[in-house]
Formats: structure tokens, C-alpha cells, sequence
């Protein structure tokens, strides 16, 4: 997946400064594979310091394995991890200087909320009164001071997780490794642990690895985004890139954010066709010499109209209707088989069975590769 | 035992009546003895004529129940300490190993509660012959280890199992070496299972009969022993007396696993606990 590391390193998002910062993570050619099928193949990533890199993907697709090579508590087969110009690949995990929050969290039952956070500190036998200190300080960070002498199991799941935050941070870790931390938590707790979360890497500087399969959480704290599938990296960017103009198939498919319909290259131009027959020749340009597969279009990019208007559009029919923030979403069958999904900002939408003309803005498509 | 395990299951379901009456049933024989135990005069009598604390003294004093008593305890303490060295590791290979393994290895551990003790404490005879050992001790504790190790080893497994295996990898990644992550997180998780499993390794050791039937050379006899070769001459309400306090530790020990969790964790139920 070299191409896509160079995407990477050519294209800073515009966040960061246009200067090449030196990679302080990088990831080279890092395998690990299981007996039983899955795990990770030859992936190449590098993040800069202070970033958030989000490993985006179905479960199964490898994610969390990286993450765990990352943590050194899998040994890759192949590649290496080089952090901060040190290799990594050998070392143990004790001696990383990581920081992990797990998906369960993995808080010590026996141990009060206040021993757990000391737990690393105490490991690296930094002096009591300078341990009482720092996880003071911690504790007020995630507002948790009040509740330094409970045991975990004595706290909410929003507040075992902001614990697990603690005690991840409070050793000043190299890189933090975060395995799904909100995936086990009610949406409202989430969208605002993942506020509380984002501004806490900005405001300390942390740089860190997020592994999830919601894409909303990509977008929210993503400084850049890996997006998986089968144990490799099918591509990366600032999330704007990767949301906006995705480069693969794939991962449209997989953002479900547009409709993702299949194209042929029209011989000797940059011209595609539909399967229904329209010509698309998007206004994005194509980067490498792999040939479009299909073209990725919003919903909000297709006009619907009842059937008998304006001419030189598709007829299809209404096959479903779903209320949404933004809009009512509608499903429409066209003739040759190809479903379209088409959001109509507002009104209150057509009913089901509805035979409808379909109109595309094909200047917004976007082409994919496969 | 049987009171305990109902009064351990912390919920307050109302107890029905069939429960009640098998828990008196299995009651009865202790009741027995330890009323008999209270007779004043030297013939065991059931109900006693009167109350009187006479004979436990005696069996206190007796020096035979008394050396018994001694060595029982000695043997039994023995038998928890090598049992625990025993079944600890084992129980920890057996939770992380490779799990066919597992399931072999877990069902030969069981195998000495399924074979008859006479052939454990025949084996046991002979193989202390030929190492040339004549200790009655030695054998005594080998052969009340291992009758008690399958039980040990059921609840300790049960104990590491449900302790969460991302809490010795969070250790790992926050600095702890593995071994000083398995001491400070691990460990004190399974604790209550290590009680549970040192208190039926006592058990198993203070309350065995047939194994020391065949172990116990004259004059080193475990209590059990003792009491039963006492009863075959004499009928005193002593007997009757010692066992009460054998009772007594015993549902002393079977109250400490109640509140341990080792009968919920035999039942499979030490998981509903954390």
C-alpha cells in the first residue's frame, strides 16, 4: 500500500503545517497473520507527532491487531514499528512507553479508582509525592476527583472509561493506543466523551491511534484516517479527503455516505458510462493509472421529481422512504436494476410506489478505483 | 455443608419445603451425635438423660485423640501447602494453554476423585517402598493432596477464568514486566479462589479416612483413625464428643467457602459473583 502512504506524505491536511514534519510513527510492511485467516498484511502507515490517526474498518479487517502489534502484546510477523526514531519491534510492551485504553476498559477490580490511575507511575517508581501529584492533576482532568477511593465497579460506564482514559495518560505516554473505547457506551455518553476526548489530545498534544468501525467517530477525532478492509490500509487522508473524495471503491461502500454506482471507461477519453446509460465526466480528477469502476455520488446530488416533468431524466419508482435529520431519504428503483438513494432537502417526501423522474448532477461525482 | 450452601446463595428466594426437609435429613446424623455427645454418663445414649460438658474435656484430654488430633492438623496444613504449590500453576497452564489441551488435561486432573482412594493409597504404599521411604508422613500428605487436588483445581480454574485476560495486558502496557503484572493484578483477583481452594484441600486432608486407613503406621494415626479404632472397644459419649468438634471445624470451614464463593464457583456460578 505504498501509494497510499505517499498520498499521505504528499497532501498534508490543512491542519498542519505545509513543512514535512519527520514521521514519529511509522509503520513498515507490518505483518501478522492468523492460523485461522485474518489479522494484517504488509500494512505501511507513518503519523506525525501530536496527530490521531483512526483505523477505520469492519470488524475483522485487522484493526485491532495492528493496534496490539502497536502495544507490542502481538509480535508482527514481518515489518517493523519505529517510534520516534526508535524501533520498537523487539522491545516488550513494558518498556514501550505506550499508553492503551481498551474496549472493556480492563480497569484492576481490585484496586480503588486512585490505584489504578497510579498504577503506571508506580511501575515506573516515580516518587509518592510526585505520583499523589500527578494523579491529582489526572483525576481533575477527566473530573473524576471525587471519586479517587471507589472501585471501578462502583462507577458508571462513562466514568470507568474516563478512568481508563487516566490511568492510559497519566504516565505521559509516547503514543496512546485507544481499541474502540466508547463502542460499549450509550450514544448521548459517547458524542460527549468523544468531545471531552478530542480536546484532551489537542490540548495535551498526545499523539495517538483510535481503531473503530463508526465512521462518525472517524470524522470527529481523526486527524488523519486508515480505512481497512481484509487486513490492509485500502487508503488514507485527512478525514475531508477520505469522506469527501474517497479514491476507492471500497471505502465509499463502506462510509455509506453516497451512492456508489457502477461506471465503464469510455474508450480514448475520460468519459464513463453508466449502466443506465448516462455519460459521466467528472470534474475531479483521476490520480494514478487505475481504471474507474464506478463513480460515488451524495444523495443530496440527484433531483427527484414526480414522474411526466421535465425531459432527458431516468423514470424509476419509489421503492422506500426514511425520515432523516437532513431530509427524507428515498430509495428509487431504476428500470435497469441500479437502487439510488435520493435525500429531498424538504417537504414531505413522495410515498412508496411513487413512479418518479430521476435527474443526476454528475459534475459533483467522484471516481472510484477499485 | 448442605445449610451453608443454601444460606450462601445470597438471593432471599423463599426456601421450599422439600429443600427443608433433605437439609434435615442430611442434619439429623450430626444432631444425633452432637446431643449424645451431652449425655453425662459413660454409654452413648440418644437423647441424653442430662446436659453435661464432661466428655469433650475428656476427648480434649485423651492423649491419643490429642497426638491424633495434632498430626491431623499438621498433615492437613502439609497437604494445603503442597496442594496450593500443586494446583496454582497448574490451574494457570490449564486456563492459558492451547484449549484442546485444556480439556484433556482438565479431565485427567479429575481422575483421582472417580478412582477408588484404596488403589490411590495402595499405589502410594508401594511406591514409597521403593523410593525406600518409610515416613508415614510423606505418603499421608501425597495421598490427601491428591484427593483434593481435582476439587482445587476445578475452583481455581473457575476463578482465573473469569478474570478478564486485557487486565494483565493493560498492566503490561502501563509498565509491569508479565510476571509483576500476573503478582499485582491477577493474583489478588483470584485470592478468594485460592481461599476457597485451600480450605477444601483441608478439608479433603482433616476428614479422610480411607486413604489414612492404609498410610498411618501404629502409633502415627490421623484423628479419623483414631476415633474409629476407639469406637470398636469403647462406647463412651467421648467419640461422640470429638466428633462434634470435628463438626464444628468442619462447618466452620464450609461457612468460610460460603462467604469465598468456592461452593458458587463449583456450581458454575463463580462468574455471576464479579
Amino acid at each position: 500500500m505504498t501509494e497510499a502512504t505517499t498520498h499521505v506524505r504528499t497532501e498534508p491536511s490543512p491542519g498542519t503545517p505545509a513543512v514535512t514534519t519527520p514521521d514519529y510513527l511509522r509503520i513498515e510492511g507490518v505483518t501478522r497473520l492468523y492460523p485461522t485467516g485474518g489479522g494484517v498484511r504488509e500494512v505501511d502507515l507513518t503519523l506525525p507527532r501530536g496527530e490521531m490517526l483512526v483505523l477505520l474498518g469492519p470488524s475483522g479487517c485487522g484493526k485491532t491487531t495492528l493496534l496490539r502489534v502497536l502495544a507490542g502484546l502481538l509480535e508482527p510477523d514481518a515489518g517493523q514499528v519505529v517510534l520516534d526514531g526508535r524501533d520498537l519491534t523487539r522491545v516488550p510492551t513494558h518498556r514501550r512507553n505506550v499508553g492503551m485504553v481498551f474496549q472493556t476498559w480492563a480497569l484492576f477490580p481490585t484496586m480503588s479508582v486512585w490505584d489504578n490511575v497510579a498504577f503506571g507511575l508506580r511501575m515506573r517508581r516515580l516518587p509518592r509525592a510526585r505520583r499523589d501529584e500527578r494523579v491529582g492533576e489526572v483525576l481533575d482532568l477527566v473530573g473524576l476527583r471525587e471519586y479517587a477511593g471507589r472501585k471501578p465497579r462502583e462507577l458508571s460506564g462513562g466514568q470507568q472509561q474516563r478512568v481508563a482514559l487516566a490511568r492510559a495518560i497519566v504516565t505521559e505516554p509516547a503514543i496512546m493506543l485507544l481499541d474502540e473505547p466508547l463502542s460499549s457506551l450509550d450514544h448521548r455518553i459517547r458524542v460527549q466523551l468523544r468531545g471531552q476526548l478530542k480536546r484532551l489530545q489537542r490540548s495535551l498534544g498526545l499523539t495517538g491511534v483510535y481503531v473503530t468501525h463508526d465512521h462518525t467517530e472517524a470524522l470527529a477525532l481523526g486527524d488523519r484516517i486508515a480505512v481497512m478492509d481484509g487486513g490492509r490500509v485500502i487508503e488514507t487522508g485527512a478525514p475531508i479527503e477520505v469522506f469527501s473524495r474517497p479514491r476507492h471503491r471500497y471505502t465509499a461502500e463502506f462510509l455509506g455516505l453516497a451512492n456508489v454506482i457502477p461506471v465503464t471507461p469510455l474508450d480514448g477519453s475520460r468519459a464513463l458510462r453508466t449502466a443506465f446509460g448516462d455519460v459521466v465526466e467528472p470534474s475531479v480528477p483521476v490520480t494514478g493509472d487505475a481504471p474507474v469502476v464506478a463513480v460515488a455520488l451524495r444523495p443530496d446530488r440527484i433531483r427527484l421529481t414526480e414522474a411526466g416533468g421535465s425531459g432527458g431524466a431516468h423514470r424509476g419508482s419509489v421503492t422506500a422512504v426514511e425520515y432523516q435529520p437532513g431530509g427524507v431519504l428515498h430509495e428509487v428503483a431504476l428500470p435497469d436494476g441500479t437502487t439510488v438513494q435520493v435525500v429531498v432537502g424538504d417537504g414531505p417526501g413522495l410515498p412508496v410506489g411513487t413512479p418518479v423522474d430521476v435527474a443526476f448532477d454528475w459534475s459533483q461525482a467522484v471516481p472510484l478505483i477499485d | 455443608m448442605t445449610t451453608v450452601t443454601t444460606r450462601a446463595r445470597r438471593t432471599r428466594q423463599p426456601v421450599s419445603l422439600f429443600t427443608l426437609l433433605v437439609t434435615a435429613l442430611l442434619l439429623l446424623p450430626l444432631l444425633v451425635v452432637a446431643l449424645a455427645a451431652l449425655h453425662p454418663d459413660e454409654y452413648l445414649l440418644f437423647p441424653p438423660d442430662g446436659i453435661s460438658l464432661r466428655w469433650f474435656g475428656e476427648a480434649l484430654e485423651h492423649p491419643s485423640f490429642r497426638r491424633s488430633l495434632v498430626l491431623s492438623l499438621q498433615i492437613a496444613v502439609a497437604s494445603v501447602i503442597v496442594g496450593l504449590l500443586l494446583t496454582v500453576p497448574a490451574a494457570i497452564a490449564l486456563t492459558r494453554g492451547n484449549r484442546r489441551v485444556r480439556r484433556t488435561l482438565q479431565g485427567a486432573t479429575v481422575t483421582p476423585l472417580v478412582t477408588p482412594d484404596m488403589l490411590i493409597a495402595l499405589g502410594i504404599l508401594i511406591m514409597l517402598s521403593q523410593f525406600a521411604l518409610s515416613s508415614s508422613m510423606v505418603g499421608l500428605v501425597l495421598g490427601h493432596v491428591l484427593v483434593g487436588v481435582p476439587l482445587a483445581i476445578q475452583v481455581l480454574v473457575a476463578g482465573l477464568a473469569g478474570v478478564d485476560p486485557n487486565l494483565e495486558q493493560a498492566a503490561q502496557t502501563l509498565g509491569a514486566s508479565r510476571t509483576r503484572a500476573f503478582l499485582t493484578v491477577t493474583l489478588p483477583s483470584i485470592l478468594p479462589a485460592i481461599g476457597s481452594a485451600a480450605v477444601f484441600l483441608f478439608i479433603f486432608s482433616f476428614d479422610n479416612v480411607s486413604i489414612s486407613l492404609f498410610l498411618a503406621s501404629p502409633g502415627q494415626t490421623t484423628l479419623p483413625i483414631t476415633m474409629y479404632q476407639y469406637l470398636e472397644y469403647n462406647a463412651d459419649p467421648t467419640v461422640a464428643a470429638m466428633s462434634t468438634i470435628l463438626i464444628v471445624v468442619g462447618v466452620a470451614s464450609a461457612l468460610l467457602l460460603g462467604r469465598l464463593g468456592g461452593l458458587g464457583q463449583l456450581a458454575g456460578a463463580g462468574r455471576a459473583r464479579r
